[in-house]
């Protein structure tokens, strides 16, 4: 190996970073070369005094260090308040909700209530009136046309004789302000207003059951109508009959 | 969230490393110990993302960005040098904190007066031949571990450091040729 070659390796060769190869070839070279032998020697001996500049860290470092660490940690503080209030707007949110649900409610029962009344007060009218129809027919092909002209839409007519509920005819009834198909049947000896109108969207939340004063009052929703059946009949026949229209 | 007591017990105890470093590139202790304590926060930041092995180099990795940074800093916010405490030639009573293994009193003279002259060069050479010699020489990393530490190749490290002693060699014969002819 040339002096000049074997020069720049000698740093790598102090280190012992060089390849087995050149380490050989270097340390053959030292030998036989006193001024590279002098550099590796010099090499050495300025690592061991560069070791002694060696600066140990203030005995307050460590403490600083944890400090800022733990200011750092801090710093992370904002994320977990932010969860913290993600909750509280979750939990506001859904006490809003609740609220909104319970006024919601209440507001359908008053509506419904409203409905009950006014149904309950058809039915009653009508059986103090001599005749509950003002088109007396058991027959669905003559009620239907009588509607043509009394309302806005064409009401479904069925005679349920078959099963013990004839129809009796039907009435024009006035029930919230507005026209509404009234179709009269019989069981036994209970006369059944079944009241009908085209469903309004709100009209879903209202379907049920209820007993007023002695009488059940049916609600229900059909593809596009809405179902108020009222009359003296016990609850099962009731539902007998909302199977059938 | 970072585990507090696994940084404690895995990145905490390489602080004089850290020290060590920043305080010879920056050559100011309180500078140093600033870019230590901020490059302990960054790591605590990014502890999460952290392998798990070579603590001291990836901490190391750090601290000399956040020196340099700190560096540059400095040189912008002053136009005039300022002689600071540490930037002055270091003197005999820096010896008291630098522990000698050499047990003779005349030899403790001799070899510290040695010392000092080569500490003082040390400080005056190049930030790049510097840092790769402290981390070397002080210590003692692999050329491997430097190349992480400094990204750049080990091929780079091995030219540096070459070239690093042969100046600092070359900086003391100059300053005292007895030095030299005496190795010879």
């Amino acid at each position: 190996m040339r002096c000049e070659e074997a020069r720049l390796l000698v740093s790598a060769f102090v280190d012992h970073e060089l390849s087995n190869d050149e380490e050989l070839a270097v340390s053959e070279h030292i030998e036989s070369c006193s001024i590279c032998a002098c550099l590796a020697e010099d090499y050495r001996r300025m690592g061991q005094q560069i070791a002694v500049g060696y600066r140990q860290a203030p005995a307050g470092l460590t403490e600083k260090i944890r400090a800022s660490v733990a200011r750092e940690r801090l710093a992370y503080l904002p994320s977990r308040s932010y969860a913290t209030m993600r909750r509280a707007a979750a939990l506001i949110f859904c006490m809003g909700l609740s609220a909104l649900a319970t006024w919601y409610a209440i507001r359908s029962s008053q509506e419904r209530a409203f409905l009950e009344r006014e149904v309950l007060t058809a039915h009653v009218r009508s059986l103090v009136q001599d005749r509950p129809i003002q088109i007396a027919s058991s027959d669905g092909h003559t009620v239907k046309p009588w509607f043509n002209g009394r309302i806005d839409f064409a009401p479904t007519v069925r005679d349920l004789t078959f099963a013990g509920f004839p129809l009796l005819g039907g009435r024009v009834e006035i029930i919230d302000g507005r026209r509404v198909a009234a179709l009269v049947y019989k069981r036994r000896d209970h006369i059944i207003n079944v009241f009908m109108w085209p469903t309004a969207e709100a009209a879903v939340r209202l379907a049920r059951d209820t007993s007023i004063k002695g009488y059940s009052v049916l609600t229900w929703n059909g593809a596009d109508t809405t179902y108020w059946a009222v009359s003296d009949l016990n609850a099962g026949e009731m539902r007998e009959l909302q199977k059938l229209l | 969230m970072v585990s507090r007591s696994r940084f404690e017990e895995l990145v905490i105890p390489h602080r004089n490393a850290a020290f060590n470093l920043a305080y010879w590139i920056l050559q100011s202790r309180d500078d140093a110990e600033d870019a230590v304590q901020d490059a302990f926060m960054r790591a605590f930041r990014a502890f999460d993302a952290f392998a798990g092995n070579g603590a001291r180099s990836w901490l190391l990795a750090i601290v000399r960005n956040v020196a340099y940074s700190a560096l540059d800093a400095r040189k912008r916010s002053r136009n005039f040098v300022v002689l600071s405490d540490d930037m002055r030639s270091l003197s005999v009573s820096d010896l008291e904190q630098m522990p000698s293994d050499d047990p003779s009193p005349e030899a403790v003279v001799a070899a510290d007066d040695e010392h000092i002259r080569l500490l003082n060069e040390l400080a005056r050479l190049p930030l790049i031949h510097r840092d790769i010699l402290v981390l070397r020489e002080m210590e003692g990393l692999s050329y491997a571990e430097i190349a992480q530490i400094t990204g750049t190749a080990i091929g780079t490290i091995m030219s540096r450091l070459s070239r690093a002693r042969a100046e600092l060699r070359k900086a003391l014969a100059r300053q005292v040729p007895k030095v030299r002819s005496d190795a010879l």
